[in-house]
């Protein structure tokens, strides 16, 4: 016995049984027949599906089907199937007829035989393995096709259930008796197990033999899927991690590409380090596994930053990873620390799925533009430098952590040091508070830049004539000479100082 | 009788009743013979029995589509011109015109012919009602020769047909009928008044016109009761209307859902021209030869099935066909298998009797 709803399902039957009208679908069926002349129903058994031989079915239309309605309704016929191509759609007093009787009608593709519909209602009609044995026929027809257009697990999840006409999960373990359950391994680490109710008996070893097949096509889509979604990621990481390895001067093609790739390479970024100490002692002798670790650890790095939002991009190799964080917009130096607190994240993440990993990590300053981007690398370097000399693990090392920050703040505590910045900043001060302001974030530049307009240029999105007429007339109204290493230096601590 | 101005509107309300949704609106016709009237003065309606026995008498009528002839109108002198060509080849004049069939602008037109040719119209008619094709008329029953046929436009075209039998002939005036532009006049079935009183349907312009002036006085479903017999299938609203072309003919179902006494019940009405079959919940209720009318809820008038709209408040009625319908021939000519319906014809008021 089965719903007419349920008929619908029956695998040999999709696509060529379709409901006419959305009644009485919930209707028991409980046995089939066949109606070769519109004349001669008959009796039909309580509750069958009438399937109406196609050359019959083209007689009822009109008021034969009406009349055809009415004398099914009164013998409890629970659905009439008629063998046709695409119908227009029923008359009212078709679907009224059936709505009284509470009878469902159907349309049956004539390219289905007959003998074929009967046997699939039949079959699924009668229950038990053998109707569990169709369904699984094309639960497998289902998983080939799955695995040749990549449909998404989810896709195929969602798929088999119907097919198998029973409830199929992808997740985690079932919490109810008597299911059965098969675990998914994704680049041979345990994830979500795919389960489905159990009834017991030879039946369930047919689901248990279905699921582990499912499973197979589920751990094979993963794995390409993942693979799809790593190109363009590596393509980017590629770059960047060229980005930061070449000379400036040999990176103008490379800025240009990390563009057209979407890298917001001109915007505001900070650099987080990740050394990932001890991955080859994970899996001592063991080549394969310990790349294999090394990839899990890239992507669950690059996944969980990506979690805590904002605009994410990877460079780096081997067991160091470079993990960027990128804004449009201009931001200020405070965002440092949400940066660190995002890379603590990360590291908690990678110790969560790789037990006993060893995470050292720094994170640079908040700069603008390609050398920004450069500078923020080198600085994330210095943290991780100092992360290592003090001993400090599976935590993020800010630069500024380093003791510079420390160490001017210290110095600019003192009387002296601070009458020595105002007074050699005033004439700067003198332009007034957003033009002294600005005046002092382009000598930044300039110094941090190594006395280079064009650099410096390109760190404050000015152009390169800009920047030296802005600089010759800081420095006319400075007095100094930034080619004296004392008065350079002294300018450099000036300006760092008064960003604190 | 004499049929005057007075009574033209009574003749134009029985006719739609008796034409049983075909026979087209008779508003046309009924304008047509009231002018015809105010020029030659009333006619005179005279039963066969007054007609001399040798007195030829002329059936006419309009073939086509109803529609078309609303736009393409007879210009009055059809009926002179095909007179004339029967007188020349009986060679003698013509006594009276008759009602080929009794529906819509079909039981008028001959009203305003036989106004203009000064001639009595013939108490009697070919249908007792209206039918789509000239073979369906009860002379063919007594094996009458239908020809010669003669079909006339309002142009002046004039064809003769001498066919062999009365298929012959539906099979020869349709297409020429088409080539005048889907619409013509013609008479069929030429005979003496002594043949024609035991095979025509007699008295129906005088019981179509009583019955007209009755409808106008009392109520319009008492009176047709006691008239004609005829039994309440629905009262409802039209919320469905499908047509569609076959054979040539215009076909078509439209659907009626009861209201008041007959809220929850559908009724399906199937028709080409006439209405040929009515089904109450899937179930036949009426069919041809039986007359089924749809009169409008709120005047009582007929509703011809061209005129059947979405919205339309009617109530569906069914009453007895002339009893030579039922025989065996005429089931045969006429009953729901000569339409193509896989069912046996019922007598009207049997299924009304065994539902009540």
């Amino acid at each position: 016995m089965a719903t007419v709803a349920e008929l619908l399902t029956i695998p040999r039957l999709a696509g060529a049984v379709e409901p006419l009208a959305p009644v009485a679908l919930d209707r028991r069926v409980e046995s089939v027949a066949v109606l070769e002349d519109l004349h001669a129903l008959g009796t039909p058994p309580p509750d069958s599906l009438v399937i109406v031989a196609e050359a019959a079915s083209r007689e009822a239309v009109g008021y034969r089907l009406d009349v055809l309605l009415r004398q099914a309704s009164s013998r409890e016929v629970a659905a009439l199937a008629l063998v046709r191509e695409p119908l227009p759609r029923p008359s009212r007093t078709a679907v009224e007829l059936a709505q009284r009787g509470h009878l469902a009608l159907l349309r049956l593709s004539p390219r289905l035989g007959l003998a074929e519909a009967v046997i699939a209602v039949q079959q699924e009609l009668a229950g038990g393995v053998s109707r569990l044995l169709e369904r699984a026929r094309a639960c497998l027809d289902l998983i080939d096709e799955a695995e040749r257009l990549r449909l998404s697990p989810a896709t195929l999840v969602e798929r088999a259930a119907e097919a198998l006409g029973a409830e199929v999960r992808l997740g985690p373990p079932p919490g109810e008796r008597g299911w059965l359950s098969v675990p998914v391994l994704i680049d041979g680490e345990p994830g979500p197990r795919l389960s489905t109710p159990g009834e017991g008996g030879d039946a369930d070893t047919v689901r248990r033999l279905l699921l582990h097949r499912l499973v197979a096509a589920i751990e094979r889509l993963e794995s390409a899927r993942q693979r799809a979604a790593e190109v363009p990621v590596q393509t980017r990481a590629e770059l960047l991690t060229e980005l930061l390895v070449r000379e400036p001067q040999a990176s103008r093609d490379l800025v240009r590409r990390a563009r057209q790739l979407g890298i917001p390479i001109d915007g505001w970024h900070v650099v987080v380090r990740l050394e990932l100490e001890n991955l080859a002692e994970l899996r001592p002798g063991d080549e394969v596994g310990a790349f294999n670790l090394a990839q899990l650890a890239v992507r669950v790095a690059t996944e969980s930053a990506r979690a805590t939002g904002g605009t994410w991009n990877r460079a780096g190799t081997g067991s160091t990873l470079l993990l960027v964080r990128s804004w449009q917009a201009e931001v200020g130096p405070e965002l440092q620390a949400e940066v660190a607190r995002a890379a603590d994240l990360v590291i908690g993440r990678l110790r969560a799925r790789i037990p006993r990993l060893v995470v050292r990590c720094g994170v640079g300053g908040v700069h603008v533009g390609s050398t920004g981007l450069r500078t923020s690398a080198m600085e994330a370097r210095a943290a991780l430098t100092a992360a290592l000399t003090t001993g400090r693990r599976n935590l993020a090392v800010r630069f500024d952590s380093t003791g510079l920050r420390r160490v001017l703040l210290q110095w600019y505590a003192l009387d002296e040091a601070r009458d020595s910045v105002a007074r050699l900043l005033e004439p700067l001060d003198r332009l007034g508070e957003r033009r002294g302001r600005e005046a002092i974030r382009t000598l930044r530049a300039y110094l941090d830049a190594h006395l280079s307009a064009g650099r410096a240029a390109e760190t404050l999105g000015l152009h390169r004539n800009t920047v030296a007429y802005r600089i010759q007339r800081i420095l006319e109204l400075l007095g100094v000479d930034p080619e004296d290493p004392e008065q350079c230096l002294m300018l450099q601590l000036a300006c760092r100082a008064r960003e604190l | 009788m004499t049929l005057g101005e007075p009574d033209l509107e009574a003749l134009a309300r029985g006719c739609a009743v008796f034409g049983g949704g075909g026979g087209g609106d008779p508003t046309l016709g009924y304008v047509m013979a009231r002018e015809a009237i105010r020029r030659g003065g009333p006619v005179a309606v005279v039963d066969l029995d007054d007609l001399p026995d040798d007195g030829l008498v002329l059936p006419v009528a309009m073939v086509g589509a109803p529609t078309v002839i609303e736009e393409k109108i007879p210009n009055g002198s059809e009926g002179g011109r095909i007179q004339a060509v029967y007188e020349r080849h009986f060679g003698r004049p013509v006594v009276a015109l008759a009602v080929a069939e009794l529906g819509g602008i079909e039981g008028m037109l001959p009203v305003a012919w036989a106004a203009h040719a000064g001639l009595p119209l013939a108490d009697c008619d070919l249908m007792g009602r209206a039918f789509p094709e000239i073979h369906m008329c009860t002379p063919n029953l007594h094996g009458l020769p239908i020809g010669p046929v003669v079909v006339a436009d309002e142009r002046g075209n004039v064809a003769t047909f001498t066919a062999v039998d009365a298929v012959w002939a539906e099979r020869l005036v349709r297409p020429t009928c088409a080539a005048m532009g889907n619409c013509a006049s013609l008479a069929i079935y030429p005979m003496t008044a002594a043949r024609a009183r035991a095979a025509v349907v007699r008295g129906s312009v005088t019981r179509a016109v009583r019955l007209g002036r009755l409808l106008a006085a009392g109520d319009p479903l008492a009176v047709l009761e006691a008239e004609v017999g005829a039994v309440r299938l629905i009262e409802g609203k039209v919320t469905d209307v499908e047509r569609w072309t076959t054979q040539g003919f215009a076909r078509g179902s439209a659907v009626v859902e009861g209201f008041g006494p007959d809220a929850g019940r559908l009724l399906r009405l199937e028709f080409q021209n006439e209405n040929l079959l009515a089904l109450l919940d899937g179930e036949p209720v009426a069919s041809v030869p039986d007359v089924i009318t749809v009169l409008d809820h709120h005047g009582a008038g007929a509703v011809v099935s061209e005129r059947l709209r979405y919205g339309q408040r009617v109530t569906v009625i069914a009453f007895p066909c002339h009893p030579a319908w039922r025989t065996a021939p005429g089931l045969q000519l006429v009953g729901p298998r000569a339409w193509g319906y896989d069912l046996d014809y019922v007598p009207v008021e049997r299924i009304h009797a065994a539902r009540a």
